[in-house]
């Protein structure tokens, strides 16, 4: 079966600066990809180069087979992002929100969808309310129930557990987890412990370089993390 | 280095042909007379300069938009250049066309401003244009930047016909006694005017590649810096 | 996935956004008043407005519909609102069309309460024909939304934001502004026969305008608000 991800020789030149540089990698259906690296390696670039956000330099990127600059409309139907910005209409109540952007992915029976959703974050209670009354630890819930709301098959996490209090973080790993399976996931974080507690497969970018790539079954802990603290930590 | 030697040619033959009609037009041709007046018109040899200067600077806003049409299709830095050189050059004709035009007015009219057609026309594209300058410069990416001029390039061009009628349909106080179609103008008059216009046109042409080489030079210079900076 | 669902989303969203703040209808509203106190100490001991109504109407609607314009986007550009959008299957063009659509509604709600004001305080008539005045008002208003949402996309995206939308609106949508003072003042006016000419003529420049700018910002759009 082809890779869910496939990443071939991928650069990103943005005028002058070389924030990727020849990046490949491949990531399998199922597979969790967990992105480490310091701020400025080129993470979230990545994300939206693979997410039809941003086109690339050169190089190729295939999603489900399809590629982002010809099939973005195909490829945005079948992804979901959680990152720090929660993505939420302040001035629209939780459910608005989630009516507005099932719209926006077409999905059916969205009033069924969207109570089911509300159930799983454990927002029911406030479905009427204005996202501008909420904590940030329940926007960031509504923020994954509005990222999972049309049943996408690979997700990206960026930074996810940021602001996040504990019983948020339960949640989001939980609800990660009924899902894990037949779902791709690439998620950046900056916690070593849960990224690869998580992860299938672990990356360390720096200067847009990948200085670290292993499986999850052959990971070498002590290589990663004195790569990791060299680099991320260290001298960066 | 092609290059450079088509600037020169063109550079060459077109200040020679330039001079030789606006020489004709001051030196050998006999002074209009206004039909209306009976009297001599100094200064409607302003034409030879202010029409040719005016349709330049009209050819090279479509220019811009056609070459800022190029980028957005093909994606190659050479077009954003030329669209821009377009723009700088279309602009600063314009202000010719606006100096040359009050030059014109106070000559005729003894003041130097009127809401005439023309003027009118030139001064909302002057400040449109001067728009496409705040824009670029109030962006720090350069893909943006070119991607947004480009844009502002076209929307601005395909205003410029709309801006024109707009105009012409407010009755003017002023009728213009000379058109800028260069009616009336005959025979060695005519020719003169055309080698003003032909001069003119392969003199843009030369500032055009100029301009052009010029950012293909300060983009290799970036790029040297940034390999010795690291 | 219909794009009209899509749009009508869009649209939907915004309004209820706005009935809840009325940030935008509000703020329009005064700065359309505050403009006519203005004209009424500006223009001294004149009681008579009439030549002028076209004018004074256009140059108020003009200006506060920068007002709206500028809001409409910052929303977006806060909460990385935009970025949802964008990463969603909507069609750019989609995007522009709804959020177009509700700043006319926007533009049109304040219109309606403003314009018999104005006639009231500063002591105007229509003497031509009403649907006439409506058709025109439409005409230009639909002009103001098309390129006000195309280019306040752009300047929303560069350092200066919203401060460069005036710097770029004003001097391209000044055929919206010739046409609608030349025929608001024409059918004000009520002038008949040849005189009227320039009027249908001003209509059907404006016609032309919003029909162009639709179409450039139908094949443009997708440039603007993502890469």
């Amino acid at each position: 079966m082809s890779p869910e991800v496939e990443v071939k020789n991928l650069s990103k030149v943005f005028g002058k600066r070389k924030v990727l540089d020849d990046i490949s990698f491949e990531l399998e259906r199922g597979g969790f990809l967990s992105l480490f690296g310091p701020n400025g390696a080129g993470k979230t670039t990545l994300i939206k180069i693979i997410s039809t956000l941003i086109a690339p330099s050169s190089g190729e990127v295939r999603l489900s087979g399809m590629d982002p600059t010809k099939n973005s409309a195909a490829i945005r139907a079948k992804i979901g992002l959680i990152s720090h910005s929660p993505l939420l209409y302040l001035d629209l109540s939780a459910e608005e929100n989630l009516h507005f952007y099932g719209a926006m992915y077409g999905v059916e029976n969205v009033d069924a969808r969207i109570d089911e959703l509300l159930d799983q974050v454990e927002l029911g209670h406030r479905r009427y309310d204005l996202v501008r009354t909420f904590s940030k630890g329940m926007t960031q819930r509504l923020a994954i129930a509005r990222a999972l709301l049309h049943k996408p098959s690979v997700l990206f996490l960026d930074e996810p557990h940021t602001g996040l209090d504990p019983h948020a973080v339960d949640i989001l790993e939980s609800l990660i987890d009924s899902i894990r399976k037949n779902h791709t996931f690439i998620m950046i974080t900056h916690n070593i412990d849960r990224g690869i507690s998580l992860c299938s497969k672990a990356m360390i970018l720096y200067n847009g370089q990948i200085v670290f790539y292993q499986d999850k079954n052959e990971l070498d802990i002590d290589k990663f993390k004195s790569i990791y603290h060299q680099r991320v930590r260290g001298d960066s | 280095m092609i290059m450079k030697k088509a600037i020169t040619i063109l550079l060459g033959i077109g200040s020679v042909l330039l001079l030789t009609g606006i020489a004709y037009a001051f030196l050998v041709a006999p002074i209009a007379v206004d039909p209306n007046t009976g009297k001599e018109v100094f200064h409607q040899k302003i034409l030879y300069f202010h029409v040719p200067v005016a349709e330049t600077s009209l050819v090279s806003f479509i220019l811009a938009a056609v070459f800022g049409a190029l980028f957005l299709y093909k994606r190659e830095r050479k077009y954003d250049f030329l669209s821009l050189a377009a723009v700088e050059l279309g602009f600063m004709y314009g202000l010719l066309v606006e100096m040359t035009g009050m030059m014109w007015d106070k000559a005729a009219w003894g003041v130097w401003w009127q809401w005439e057609p023309r003027l009118t026309t030139y001064l909302i594209l002057m400040l449109m244009y001067s728009g496409y300058f705040v824009m670029r410069s109030s962006i720090g990416e350069d893909s943006t930047k070119a991607r947004f001029g480009a844009v502002y390039a076209i929307i601005a061009a395909v205003n410029v016909p709309l801006t024109f009628f707009a105009i012409r349909l407010i009755p003017s106080i002023h009728p213009i006694l000379f058109d800028s179609s260069g009616a009336g103008l005959e025979g060695p008059l005519l020719v003169a005017f055309l080698v003003s216009m032909f001069g003119m046109t392969f003199f843009y042409v030369s500032l055009l590649l100029t301009r052009y080489q010029m950012f293909g030079v300060s983009e290799e210079l970036d790029i040297l810096k940034n390999q010795i900076g690291g | 996935m219909s794009g009209g669902r899509q749009i009508g989303a869009i649209v939907k969203k915004d309004i209820i956004a706005e009935l809840r703040t009325k940030e935008m209808v509000v703020s329009m509203f005064l700065f359309v008043l505050l403009i006519m106190v203005a004209f009424h100490y500006g223009f001294g001991t004149t009681t008579d407005f009439s030549p002028f109504a076209g004018g004074l109407i256009w140059i108020a609607f003009l200006f506060t519909s920068l007002l709206g314009l500028n809001r409409s986007f910052v929303h977006e550009k806060d909460e990385g609102c935009l970025e949802g959008l964008l990463l969603s299957p909507v069609d750019r063009p989609n995007i522009f069309f709804g959020k177009m659509i509700g700043n006319f509604i926007f533009l049109t709600i304040v219109e309606i309460i403003a314009v018999p004001l104005y006639l009231v305080m500063l002591n105007l008539s229509i003497r031509g024909s009403v649907p006439m005045f409506i058709l025109a008002i439409v005409l230009s208003n639909i002009g103001i939304c098309v390129v006000g949402t195309l280019l306040s996309t752009i300047s929303i995206n560069t350092k200066m934001r919203d401060m460069l939308l005036p710097l770029i609106y004003l001097p391209i949508s000044s055929p919206i502004l010739i046409c609608a003072v030349t025929s608001t003042n024409g059918i004000m006016g009520g002038v008949t026969g040849e005189k009227f000419a320039p009027v249908i003529s001003a209509m059907k420049i404006l016609a032309a305008y919003d029909i162009m700018f639709l179409l450039v910002a139908y094949a443009l759009y997708d440039f603007v608000i993502g890469e």
